[in-house]
């Protein structure tokens, strides 16, 4: 099945309607030689893109997609039950105050408490959202187990990457931009690593700006989640079911000509912004 | 009145709330329909989104009732799990209180409820406020982060007793051995509870109709002496009404209101000015209308002093 990604020109294999959301900004090479290294190249984006290789076969991918679950029932059950399960204990509802749930490219960028909040993010989206948003997770922490491998890999859908560049001749950056210009969504988490201080957010790494650079046309969504982080501390291993919440907050894009640390700064106000909105009673 | 079965008395108090609850329904429907013309209206909203609740908490308990004794516990014990949960989700914990809260929730609060099954009054009356008051601590001690640990200890604890030593006496009136009651201890529970939601709900109209004077401005806005004043009068002379399915007698029975609804009236408050030390309106976040919490604020203070009166005076 990879060959037979690596031998289509990326244009093709994704179709062009979502293609043209995102200016391609030199990394189509990136985007064609990465196929392997972003590692779920498997099952699932086969039956989402392999019908739209041939002309007019719409009604037929939209057939496959609703009887995907008879063919990859596991997966299928896993995410099913992972969204339920994730619901049932952050009891969360999702609250979009700054935009609407509907299917539209976007990056979702959230505040990182906990190894749950990829989880959150996607339950809470509904699912022809979720069919098409992919969390970006580090390869040190995802890939360490079999458990893990499946779960990253074949039920959340995700686009794994090595945090440390010594690792990886590939720029991290690039094999995100890859998956936007090839349709998907994303979820990441700018600060990089999991806030384990008693501050609201760790300073904003300059990926989310290099990746920005890259996809200009994308909307930029801040998400803010609370107390996941206290369901289960670091270390610990029964969760507190506490109440937990998930807002989504106003989008937004690079400007043109945008220094870094003015995008780095907006992108924290962002989220500081979603928490407030979240919380009005505190004003 | 006194002469009706059980079964007879079983039917009279159903029929009673179902038609009371239809009628407030329509009301809702028809005050939605004409004075807000289908509009959003946030008195008349507010409303309706009650009327549902009372609707879920009449179905509930009387699912629960039909269950048995067993049903009222894990009806009651699954009250508990929902409130503890956003009482605690405000509470301001740190990750050193990771294993108090755990043991709070999995397993202070179905000891508890194992207790009130068992029967056994004299533990299920000191678990909580000696055993689990000493304990819980300890646990957050040894891990070594002493930060605002007064304020996290005892907000763990507050919530342990609110949420489930509290709200445990409703199942305990089952315990409660009557002569001359036998079987029908379930009513005890029902009384309870009409009585401190309709002092509730005469509260809240009194104050809308003609409430100007408020009690506690800086806690509670919307608690007022004509609401507070209507809301006692009204569940005293319901309590009247409803003494035949209580061991009580007439008397006795509005002074059992009186005390229950004072109770109701007062744990409300100070439900409220934790709200509001909080910064938030209603328990439980993303819940409209409000949580578990708000629902049964009232109950929770009102049920352990009936469950005393009620034991101390009319039990063998």
């Amino acid at each position: 099945m990879g060959d037979e990604r690596e031998r289509r020109p990326a244009a093709v294999r994704h179709g062009a309607g979502d293609y043209t959301k995102c200016r391609n900004v030199g990394v189509n090479a990136g985007a064609a030689h990465s196929a392997p290294l972003v590692y779920n190249a498997g099952a699932r984006d086969n039956t989402r893109h392999t019908p739209q290789t041939s002309p007019g076969s719409e009604n037929l991918e939209g057939m496959l997609q609703s009887t995907e679950f008879l063919r990859r029932p596991v997966p299928e059950a896993a995410s099913w039950m992972l969204t339920r399960f994730t619901r049932l204990i952050t009891g969360a509802q999702a609250r979009w105050l700054g935009c609407a749930p509907v299917p539209v490219q976007r990056i979702y960028f959230g505040n990182h408490n906990s190894h749950a909040d990829f989880a959150l993010i996607w339950a809470s989206l509904p699912i022809d959202l979720r069919r098409t948003t992919r969390p970006v997770a580090g390869a040190d922490y995802w890939d360490a187990s079999a458990l893990k491998r499946y779960i990253i890999h074949e039920v959340l859908h995700g686009v794994v990457i090595e945090r440390s560049r010594e690792n990886s001749s590939v720029d991290p950056v690039d094999i995100m931009a890859a998956a936007v210009h090839g349709g998907d969504s994303l979820i990441i988490f700018p600060e990089g690593t999991r806030n384990t201080t008693d501050e609201l957010l760790l300073p904003i790494k300059s990926g989310i700006f290099h990746l920005a650079q890259q996809c200009p046309q994308v909307d930029l969504v801040p998400v803010w989640m609370d107390n996941l982080g206290r369901l289960l501390p670091k270390g610990e291993i029964v969760p507190v079911p506490l109440l937990c919440s998930i807002a989504f907050g106003t989008p937004l894009r690079l400007q043109p000509g945008e220094e870094k640390e003015a995008f780095l700064a907006r992108i924290r106000n962002a989220l500081l912004a979603t928490r407030a909105a979240a919380r009005p009673e505190e004003a | 009145m006194s002469t009706l079965t059980h079964f007879q008395g079983t039917l009279l108090i159903s029929a009673g709330v179902i038609l009371l609850l239809v009628a407030v329904s329509a009301l809702g429907a028809w005050l939605k329909l004409s004075a807000a013309d289908g509009h959003p209206h946030p008195l008349i909203d507010n409303l309706n989104l009650r009327i549902q609740a009372w609707w879920m908490m009449t179905v509930t308990i009387g699912v629960a009732l039909l269950a048995g004794r067993t049903g009222v516990i894990v009806l009651f014990a699954f009250v508990s799990f929902t409130a503890l949960r956003e009482f605690l989700t405000i509470a301001p914990t740190r990750r050193g209180d990771h294993q108090a809260l755990v043991m709070a929730f999995f397993v202070v609060l179905p000891f508890q409820y194992f207790l009130i099954g068992l029967d056994w009054y004299g533990m299920y009356a000191v678990f909580i406020p000696v055993y689990a008051f000493l304990f819980l601590p300890i646990l957050s001690a040894v891990k070594a982060d002493a930060r605002n640990f007064m304020e996290r200890t005892g907000t763990i604890q507050w919530a342990l007793m609110v949420t489930v030593f509290c709200i445990s006496h409703i199942p305990a009136l089952l315990n409660v051995r009557i002569p001359g009651y036998e079987g029908r201890n379930v009513f005890l529970i029902v009384f309870l509870v009409l009585i401190v939601q309709s002092g509730d709900i005469l509260h809240h109209v009194c104050s809308r109709i003609c409430g100007r004077h408020q009690i506690a401005p800086q806690v509670s806005p919307n608690k007022t002496v004509e609401g507070f004043i209507g809301g006692i009068a009204a569940a005293v002379v319901l309590g009247m009404l409803l003494s035949w399915m209580t061991p009580f007698a007439v008397t006795e029975a509005a002074l059992v209101s009186l005390a229950t609804t004072l109770m109701g009236f007062f744990g409300g408050l100070v439900l409220s000015a934790m709200k509001r030390d909080r910064g938030i309106r209603d328990w439980g976040i993303g819940v409209e209308g409000g949580g578990m919490l708000d629902r049964v604020a009232s109950v929770c203070f009102a049920a352990p002093v009936y469950f005393h009166l009620v034991r101390h005076w009319w039990s063998v």
